[in-house]
């Protein structure tokens, strides 16, 4: 039995996927079902407190209006986003899952039916969060930035210094961060230059912010540079994001967030936007 | 002893640590009780029934992750297969044999998942969860396990 635990963990994660895919149609259905349920209920209830909090008192509706107004810009930004980024992208929720083992994943209430295909870019008002990794008919399993799977083709928002962002680990969750690796040794990118989405690949649309630069890492050497990124999102804080369709491959974005597109790189294509 | 009423507490401790982690997504507020389960299970029966139940039990909670799915159950497993062997040399539950044994089954099951899961970063991060998150973790499944297992005790008969 132990050997089958062995053969599921370093086999090919097609071997894998039809367990994932019964457990989570069958056994886990009720549970993701009530999870989903308690995350609206979560937000009725925010909403609740806030009305209440309004009626008690003056100080309570300055406080409260404080939050409704981030709850109201936020989803208000995501709603722009989502006209801006045109018709490649829908709006989804994000269920983070408890489970120890399920650090740097997330499943969303949105599949195949809704257009979410392998591969589907997950970002927010904020930034990208992650990539879709298993979809089924109504959900989709992703993962986020802090997954040692995720990889992304990055370049500064300017389009003078290309790279690949993954993720590296802090002592605490917290401290995690994203290292811009590859870029080239004479490059000088500056602390708080942003850092987007280059579109090589074409996994993931061009321009979508990934995070600033907080400075070199320590342990550069060799021929190439890499850059700490602080990131744009923090996953665990996201709720409500926009995830893409087939079609949202190679689309540029910049305009989105309000940033110049960069020029587009004539240099070979490199490696894809890839997930291990 | 009456497996019955035993299998029935295994299965509420189950259903129990499912609904905090995945459905009410509490996290590590929440103890690890299938871990809790297995090891208590390891307690009564052979290694491979219990192993069986430890790798079943750790592809469903190891499902809802992407990647890693036989992280978990491999974790359970040798943590079962250790449980196991104790038999031979503790006989009886008592307090100041369960809460270091549940301890101590939790860090090795969280180690196993944490040694064999793809690491991103430096390894030190890795030692620091090894001595920090992971032992605060096993603390409480250990108390929480303990407590369960004494209102198993009330409920079903001191025998139980």
């Amino acid at each position: 039995m132990l050997l089958l635990a062995f053969l599921l963990l370093f086999g090919p994660g097609s071997w894998s996927r039809p367990i994932r895919h019964v457990v989570i149609g069958t056994a886990m259905r009720p549970f993701i079902a009530l999870r989903g349920w308690v995350t609206a209920r979560r937000a009725e209830r925010e909403n609740l407190v806030l009305v209440r909090a309004q009626r008690d008192s003056l100080a309570a509706v300055a406080a409260a209006q404080a939050v409704l107004a981030e709850e109201n810009a936020r989803l208000r930004g995501l709603l722009s986003l989502s006209e801006r980024s045109g018709p490649h992208f829908r709006p989804a929720q994000m269920l983070h899952m408890g489970s120890g083992t399920a650090e740097g994943t997330f499943l969303l209430d949105a599949g195949t039916a809704e257009g979410v295909v392998v591969g589907s870019p997950v970002f927010t008002v904020g930034g990208l969060v992650g990539v879709v990794r298993e979809v089924y008919e109504h959900t989709a399993q992703a993962i986020d930035w802090t997954h040692p799977d995720f990889r992304a083709s990055a370049m500064t928002a300017d389009g003078r210094v290309y790279g690949m962002v993954e993720a590296r680990r802090g002592g605490f969750r917290e401290e995690d961060v994203m290292l811009l690796t590859g870029a080239p040794f004479h490059s000088d990118v500056r602390p708080g230059t942003r850092i987007v989405t280059s579109g090589r690949g074409e996994l993931f649309p061009r321009g979508v912010p990934i995070g600033e630069v907080a400075g070199i890492e320590s342990a550069d050497t060799g021929w190439r540079k890499s850059y700490v990124i602080r990131p744009a999102v923090r996953p665990e804080a996201a709720t409500q994001v926009l995830v893409g369709l087939v079609s949202s491959g190679g689309v540029d974005l910049s305009v989105a967030w309000e940033l110049e597109p960069a020029p587009r790189d004539t240099r070979s294509r490199a490696p894809n936007d890839s997930v291990r | 002893m009456r497996p019955r009423a035993f299998t029935l507490f295994v299965a509420v401790l189950v259903i129990l640590d499912i609904t905090l982690h995945t459905g009410l997504g509490l996290g590590g507020l929440a103890p690890d009780l299938i871990t809790v389960a297995v090891l208590l299970v390891a307690r009564r029966t052979t290694a491979p029934k219990v192993v069986s139940l430890a790798i079943v039990l750790g592809l469903i909670d190891g499902a809802v992750a992407v990647g890693n799915l036989g992280g978990r159950s491999l974790g359970l497993g040798v943590a079962a297969l250790l449980g196991t062997s104790t038999r031979q040399v503790v006989e009886g539950e008592g307090p100041l044999f369960i809460v270091p044994y549940l301890f101590l089954g939790k860090w090795l099951a969280d180690a196993v998942v944490l040694l064999v899961r793809p690491a991103a970063g430096p390894v030190h991060g890795l030692w620091l969860e090894l001595v920090t998150s992971v032992p605060i973790s096993a603390v409480w499944s250990a108390v929480a396990g303990t407590v369960a297992l004494a209102i198993f005790r009330i409920t079903a008969g001191r025998d139980a």
